[in-house]
């Protein structure tokens, strides 16, 4: 059984047809990510995985448990944390706050101890620590969002779009961050339209379109698929 | 400007000490009784911004019906205490219980909608309120309202002159404060902040988004009561026109005057507003043309209200963390 297992899952939205069956395996230890064009799936597959969604069939599997039916404070508590799409920080709380929030579910004994290793992760966020979110660069925001993440210390760390509109020197950095994070042993879910970086730090992926998986492989592999270049490399 | 509030910021101790001191000594030296009585009004309404400002301005929660109530707290303090003679801390005590209980009803629809949505339910709870209140002839009396509240005693000792009364207001206002500043710094209170924020990111974060939910209605309307029944014993007389929805603007007026999520905004938004249209009194009809004018303004020049986006103790940390520039500041 895999750490994660996703099962013919179906999610509707109303009368749209959102997900029509996925299977999805994520082993631990791994970078995973979702590729695919935009209404593809990729946001709703990590809503549904984060409980925020509910499906209207199929079944999603971790660590051997049945989460399908758990809502969102529930998948967090079993050690899966999402960093949304489009960042959400609270702009109006400061850096601190945002972070505190993100351990909201953890004894607060252990709150010093995870915020050191997120500001070792982060430097730049940690000079900025008493300001308001809102006052800081998208770049920043999303390490914000992605420390906040971490600190739930997920087992599994779903990250939604990490280089949404951000600068290519930005993003670089992101995603280094993101191999750092997987080498402290988090297992990573990706969701990414940048698919060239994307599947560079991945060792799986999976090509989502309109609601279904037509391709899976080792990164690698789907980095040289025709394909995969010819949809979505950019030749 | 910003020099001012750090320097508010780091010596927020002394400075509420203070004007709590200033508070307390305030009706020793002032005797005129019609200042007395203004005071406590504006007490009455600070409680009802504060408890309006940790709904709608910590909470995200919209309410355009707070004075419902403030008046079912009222009614039930009169009734208690008129009809079956009990004791004015027990009637509070009712008071608080029984509107928290309606804040759990209004609470409920507050999980499925938001913004304007939630804002026009609250306006509908608070008109079928105010209809009860004026039809239901054999509780409320109806339009006649009801008079000849007992006035509250201790011990068999009055409590009914005019400074027991700023003294017992001054101590509400002070229970309120404390109670709502605990909720705000605890954990409770970062919750609020992430429903407000985003309540998808507030369930990523695995905030129990259903259960503070109804907690900030529950407290926000028992806080309210609380003030009601106050009321009720204070004017010894309530009708349904007191609990009316234009009160409940102008309590919501209050509170972004003085600064959507800011306590201390809410208290000068509070007093600022009771005492502008008393002190402009001498003008006649031209007063609430001058008050309208004041909000414009207001709104023109600092849309956020006075205090608002100003976080003590953000600018407290941020000056405390400066100087000693690379070490920890935490």
């Amino acid at each position: 059984m895999a750490f994660l297992e996703i099962e013919d899952l179906h999610v509707h939205y109303g009368a749209i047809h959102a997900l029509k069956g996925i299977h999805i395996q994520v082993e631990q230890g791994e970078i995973v990510t979702l590729i695919g064009s935009n209404g593809a799936g990729k946001t709703t597959t990590m809503n549904t995985a984060a409980g925020l969604l509910k499906p209207s069939q199929g079944k999603i599997i971790f660590q051997g448990e049945d989460i399908t039916r758990f809502d969102a404070p529930q998948v967090v508590k079993r050690g899966i944390c999402l960093s949304p799409e489009g960042r959400q920080v609270f702009p109006e709380l400061s850096v601190l706050e945002n972070l505190t929030l993100g351990a909201y579910l953890r004894p607060p004994k252990e709150r010093e101890e995870t915020i050191a290793v997120v500001y070792d992760l982060f430097p730049r966020i940690k000079e900025r620590m008493h300001q308001p979110a809102g006052t800081l660069s998208g770049g920043e925001q999303q390490m914000l969002a992605v420390g906040r993440a971490l600190m739930g210390k997920p087992k599994l760390l779903m990250l939604d779009e990490p280089s949404l509109g951000l600068a290519p020197i930005i993003i670089q950095e992101i995603f280094d961050l993101i191999v750092r994070i997987n080498q402290l042993g988090t297992t990573i879910l990706l969701v990414e339209q940048n698919a060239k970086m994307a599947l560079r730090i991945s060792h799986r992926g999976y090509v989502l379109e309109t609601g279904r998986i037509v391709l899976s492989d080792r990164a690698e592999a789907l980095l040289n698929s025709e394909q995969v270049r010819a949809a979505y490399l950019g030749g | 400007m910003n020099s001012i509030y750090q320097a508010l910021a780091k010596r927020q101790g002394l400075v509420q000490i203070l004007l709590l001191a200033a508070a307390a000594v305030f009706p020793l030296l002032v005797s005129n009784p019609y200042v007395i009585r203004l005071s406590i009004l504006s007490g009455i309404f600070i409680i009802l911004s504060l408890s309006l400002n940790l709904l709608t301005g910590f909470s995200g929660q919209i309410s355009l019906g707070h004075i419902a109530f403030y008046g079912i707290g009222a009614y039930t303090a009169a009734i208690l205490s008129k009809n079956f003679g009990l004791n004015f801390l027990l009637c509070m005590v009712a008071a608080i219980v029984v509107t928290a209980l309606f804040g759990l009803l209004l609470g409920l629809p507050a999980l499925k909608l938001g913004g304007y949505y939630l804002a026009i339910v609250t306006l509908g709870f608070s008109e079928i309120v105010r209809l009860v209140e004026i039809n239901w002839m054999e509780l409320t009396n109806g339009p006649l309202g009801i008079n000849g509240i007992p006035k509250p005693a201790l011990f068999g000792i009055k409590l009914s002159s005019p400074r027991a009364y700023y003294y017992m207001c001054l101590l509400l206002v002070v229970l309120t404060i404390v109670v709502i500043r605990n909720i705000l710094e605890s954990r409770i209170g970062y919750a609020l902040g992430t429903i407000r924020g985003d309540e998808n990111a507030a369930k990523f974060m695995g905030v129990n988004i259903f259960r503070y939910k109804i907690m900030a209605f529950m407290v926000s309307a028992g806080i309210a009561g609380l003030a009601g029944a106050f009321f009720a014993q204070y004017v010894t007389f309530i009708d349904p026109t007191s609990f009316a929805s234009d009160q409940s603007t102008l309590v919501l007026i209050m509170v972004i005057f003085g600064g959507i999520g800011s306590l201390p905004g809410s208290v000068i938004g509070a007093v600022v507003l009771t005492l502008v249209p008393e002190l402009l009194r001498s003008l006649m009809e031209y007063r609430m043309l001058i008050y309208g004018v004041v909000l414009v303004f207001m709104m023109l020049v600092r849309p956020e209200g006075l205090l608002g986006k100003i976080n003590f103790k953000h600018i407290r940390q941020r000056c405390t963390a400066e100087p000693p520039d690379g070490k920890e500041g935490s």
